[in-house]
């Protein structure tokens, strides 16, 4: 009896693939486009390999449809018991912040974005409570990384780092 | 001979062996600088030195950058440099459940003995070894870049399908851009960003990194496991394991110094090669991919191989190895040396201090190394998330910024790095769209190529099938794609004899 149960508890439950099945029907619908891409080309050197990877990957992604249609293959995630749920607002929030300071550097030059996006991620990763010396220490800290790194690589690596266009410094 | 050695163990040389190794080390830490970078940056200062101490601190730098790859690797799941690529599939799971001083260590030691054995060929079979890389025609490069497809069976997590559509992803992205033979404008839509193509390294940083960072801050908590005590380097663990895993560390070398030898295959193809070796090679394959120490060691060994291989076709042959030869072979012409098939007789010192003091250099590498390694695994565990977050994800822009000097190449970076996380999520590991991109323009460039000589000299099949490296390198593929079968059928045999007995 004890063992039955035991067994049923750590039985794994399976479902659909329903992401999979996303994720494969927009590789099929990438692998359309860029299959219709190809008829463009005239030079068979440049058709010939690509309409060979997205065979297979138009392929693959419909027996992936396929297999997951007619079969459950995925294990349903246990809910976690203990810790807190991941921020999606904070994730979303990382990639918008890397995303618009790559956007404004060129207006407003590397130095300031680079360091406005460390700033803006520096205050999303922090979960625990901010205090004036962290705060500080923290803010010298940023503003040491940037310019440190923008020292070694504009003077010493000789890398050109983008110039604002609206803002620029001497 | 001996009187070369002593030329190499000059104290300037080790000096500036020493300075090379450290140098070449924290640089290749950085994600997006790789070790052609390091090379290409601190070539100038060797032109005013000695050539033969010039030539040893570009090797010990071109060493020690290599190396450094795997700290970025192995603690934050970003390749340093593309070497590195195959060091994160165990490396950074090693670091997550608590053993990240262990991997780096592990990666260390692998790294010297896999220098070694480089600079042990290059110094003892050079002639013989440039020949091989003449053998091989696009034909055989094709079926190498295939081979080294193989691997993404063991890198699907679970999912063969989802691994192979990754992989072709990988591909499909290796061709945007200017086609690598017609150069035709290909896949690109009308957008100007995408013209140059898709640069690996900035690709592999969004592929590998950005996810990180992403799961990192939506979490409290610390980035890595660590135990309360202090384990130090945990040098004798290290050495026990790879004294345990010593043909692993032999044959990972072995390829990598061949892989080495092929011009343009380069560290990042002879590491997932010998990381597929070993794992097919391996009694329990379950285990790779969830943090085996042989797959570190397997990694790291043949990326280092590769510097000494490399050497062998840039000094014999004047046809540079891998990217970071070709830099070194500029340097060869600044200082005035003909490089060619006679200069190991006719400029003999200067070669054989160079390679002595490569081993120098290399052996150099373990005191550096492991000194370096600790204070960046205590470093990034001590790093409060709240630093570390922002200064990662700087690095990621600025490195993938600065391999073309492009804010193209960190857009594209960051959607692959969102596009990773998402698909993740759904079953599709980041890893076979990294193989497909790494090997979609050996493949294509090979497959193309081939497929024109076949039919120029109407012998399409023999061109691809006929020739003696290219059934070799099928022998394997077939091999690495059946040996799971063979090996569960004799398995079932053995235990259906245990049953009848």
């Amino acid at each position: 009896m004890n063992n039955s149960m035991s067994a049923s508890k750590t039985e794994v439950r399976i479902k659909r693939d329903v992401g999979g099945m996303v994720c494969a029907s927009l590789f099929l619908l990438l692998g359309a486009v860029c299959l219709y891409e190809t008829t463009q080309m005239t030079d068979p050197d440049s058709f010939m390999f690509p309409r060979m990877v997205i065979t297979g990957l138009m392929g693959l992604s419909l027996a992936l449809i396929v297999t997951s249609v007619f079969k459950a293959t995925v294990p349903v995630a246990e809910k976690s018991q203990s810790g807190a749920a991941p921020s999606t607002l904070r994730r979303v929030l990382l990639v918008a912040a890397m995303m618009g300071a790559t956007l404004l550097m060129p207006w407003v030059g590397f130095l300031l974005s680079a360091t406005g996006a460390f700033i803006a991620l520096m205050l999303l990763a922090q979960y625990d409570p901010w205090t004036k010396g962290k705060l500080l220490l923290y803010s010298f800290v940023a503003v040491a990384i940037v310019a440190g790194f923008y020292g070694v690589f504009s003077y010493l690596l000789q890398v050109p780092l983008p110039e604002g266009s609206l803002i620029q410094f001497p | 001979m001996l009187e070369y050695l002593l030329q190499a163990l000059t104290p300037l040389n080790l000096l500036l062996a020493l300075a090379g190794v450290v140098a070449g080390t924290v640089i290749g830490s950085l994600p997006g600088l790789t070790a052609t970078m390091a090379v290409a940056v601190l070539v100038p200062i060797t032109f005013t030195m000695p050539v033969t101490s010039a030539l040893i601190m570009l090797g010990a730098i071109y060493t020690g950058a290599i190396y450094g790859g795997a700290y970025a690797a192995i603690l934050l799941n970003t390749p340093g440099t593309p070497s590195a690529i195959a060091t994160t599939f165990d490396g950074y799971p090693m670091a997550k459940r608590g053993d990240g001083d262990l991997a780096v260590t592990l990666a260390c030691i692998a790294s010297v003995v896999g220098g070694l054995i480089g600079a042990f060929f290059l110094l003892l079979l050079s002639p013989p070894l440039a020949k091989v890389a003449l053998a091989f025609g696009p034909a055989e490069y094709f079926w190498l870049a295939l081979f080294g497809l193989t691997l993404i069976a063991a890198l699907s997590q679970g999912n063969l399908i989802k691994g192979l559509i990754g992989g072709c992803f990988g591909l499909l992205l290796a061709c945007v851009g200017s086609a690598a033979v017609s150069g035709d404008i290909r896949f690109t839509f009308g957008s100007t960003t995408m013209i140059g193509g898709i640069e690996t390294v900035s690709a592999l940083i969004g592929l590998y990194c950005v996810p990180v960072l992403i799961d990192l801050v939506a979490v409290p908590g610390k980035h890595l496991n660590v135990t309360g005590e202090q384990r130090g380097y945990r040098l004798k663990e290290a050495l026990k394991i790879s004294w345990q895993g010593k043909f692993n560390l032999l044959r990972s070398s072995v390829i990598g110094t061949f892989v080495g030898i092929l011009p343009g295959a380069g560290g990042s193809i002879a590491g997932l090669v010998s990381y597929s070796e070993a794992r097919r090679a391996s009694g329990d394959k379950s285990r790779f991919g969830k943090g085996a120490p042989e797959g570190v060691q397997a990694t790291e060994s043949a990326n280092n191989a590769t510097v000494g291989g490399g050497f062998v076709p840039t000094l014999v042959l004047g046809i540079p190895g891998t990217p970071p030869d070709a830099v070194i072979l500029g340097a060869l012409l600044v200082h005035g040396l003909r490089v060619g098939p006679d200069m190991f007789t006719t400029q003999g010192s200067i070669v054989y201090t160079f390679i002595f003091g490569l081993f120098i250099a290399t052996l150099l590498m373990l005191p550096a190394g492991l000194l370096i390694g600790r204070y960046a695994y205590r470093f990034i565990i001590a790093v409060p998330k709240g630093l570390l977050v922002p200064t990662v994800a700087f690095m990621t822009i600025i490195g993938a910024y600065s391999i073309r000097n492009n804010l193209s190449d960190v857009f594209i970076m960051l959607v692959l790095g969102a596009l990773s996380w998402v698909l993740n999520r759904f079953g599709f590991s980041p890893s076979p769209i990294v193989l497909g991109l790494i090997l979609g323009r050996i493949a294509e460039e090979g497959f193309v190529q081939s497929w024109t000589i076949g039919a120029a000299t109407e012998n399409l099949v023999g061109n691809f099938f006929g020739r003696p490296i290219s059934m070799a390198i099928i022998a394997f593929i077939v091999l690495g794609l059946l040996y799971p079968l063979i090996a569960k059928q004799i398995r079932m045999r053995r235990l259906q004899k245990e049953l009848t007995v």
